[in-house]
């Protein structure tokens, strides 16, 4: 004899459980905690090393760093001062919330204003998995084409900002800013959209502006 | 490829579930899966067939139930099934942002069969 049972349980559940209890910890702790995810080569870990560097002063920051293999990305974002914390995934193609629960036991938390998760490079599996962060931010490069937004909708459909990096490539690439802006802002209208050069410095001031308001928004 | 570490959540659950059934067998499980969720069937079909044998639910089915997109429109609150994911028209208004998903986001387990056959 068999029988069927209904039973009704998202998926991702323990996920979701554990990013609550990371959300939680976060707000009584006032922590800006910050999803960074891109493809490969986009530029998360030099936007990080100036971020970390020309805040220093004004926040403190710590980032966990989620990687398939090696430390250099934490190694550079040690270099400027910051606490940097390693995750490898060994191959897994995306963070999740018990990898940054337990990445977090490494950090000294207290008096800490901003941490930054960056995420695997990959524009598709780190969209699924909420890993206790106030927002998701999302890097653009313009070598990378600027139909990405169309391509891979999930992730801009859930970021807060998409940053558009290494602006000052523009004049050696085909890359229509208005055109992945206008892609991006077709899948989710709220989203804030900011030609960046991590690598120059150009246009920096914006990012920083939005950090400081959203780190200002948690206390 | 993250069908794999989803099938391991499904696997989590089942565990829990099944502590209800003590001793029996897990047979099938059915699972609903969105168009919007992000995870496509045949690699969480192959994640399943991969992880299952030599395992305690070794022989389960999984079925999955493919769930269209349903959507409320942002402007005149119609509510439609889009043919793309990617861009909606209201069939009604034309507009084409700011609706609301009403289902087609959603990764659940339904249901399990279970046997009693050992």
């Amino acid at each position: 004899m068999s029988k069927e049972v209904t039973i009704v349980r998202n998926v991702l559940e323990a996920n979701d459980r554990l990013a609550d209890e990371l959300q939680k910890n976060f707000r009584v702790k006032k922590i800006l905690c910050l999803n960074l995810m891109s493809s490969p080569g986009a530029g998360k870990t030099t936007l990080l090393e100036r971020t970390l560097s020309d805040l220093r002063d004004e926040f403190k920051m710590a980032v966990i760093e989620g990687d398939l293999q090696t430390d250099n990305d934490a190694q550079r974002v040690a270099a400027t001062g910051a606490q940097a914390v390693q995750i490898n995934t060994e191959g897994g193609c995306h963070l999740d919330s018990g990898m940054v629960m337990d990445a977090l036991k490494a950090i000294d938390t207290e008096g800490l204003d901003i941490l930054f998760v960056e995420n695997v490079g990959n524009l598709v599996c780190p969209a699924e998995f909420n890993v206790g962060e106030d927002y998701k931010v999302t890097l653009l490069s313009v070598a990378e084409g600027d139909d990405k937004p169309e391509k891979y909708p999930f992730m801009f459909h859930i970021s807060a900002v998409m940053l558009l990096n290494k602006v000052d490539l523009l004049p050696y690439v085909d890359f229509d800013l208005k055109k992945a802006e206008n892609h991006a802002k077709k899948l989710n209208k709220d989203i804030e959209v900011m030609p960046i050069s991590a690598r120059t410095g150009e246009n920096l001031e914006q990012w920083y502006d939005w950090l400081r308001k959203k780190r200002a928004e948690k206390l | 490829m993250h069908e794999m570490s989803i099938v391991e959540s499904i696997l989590g659950i089942l565990r829990e579930e099944m502590v209800k059934y003590d001793g029996q067998k897990l047979k099938k499980v059915t699972l609903k899966n969105g168009r919007l969720a992000g995870v496509v069937t045949e690699s969480l079909q192959f994640a399943w067939e991969a992880l299952i044998p030599g395992g305690e639910f070794d022989g389960a089915e999984l079925e999955i139930i493919e769930v269209p997109v349903k959507v409320a429109c942002g402007e005149c609150g119609e509510v439609f099934s889009p043919e793309h994911t990617r861009c909606m028209p209201c069939p009604k208004c034309e507009a084409l942002l700011g609706h609301k998903v009403l289902e087609g986001k959603e990764l659940l387990i339904d249901s399990i069969e279970v046997d009693d056959q050992q």
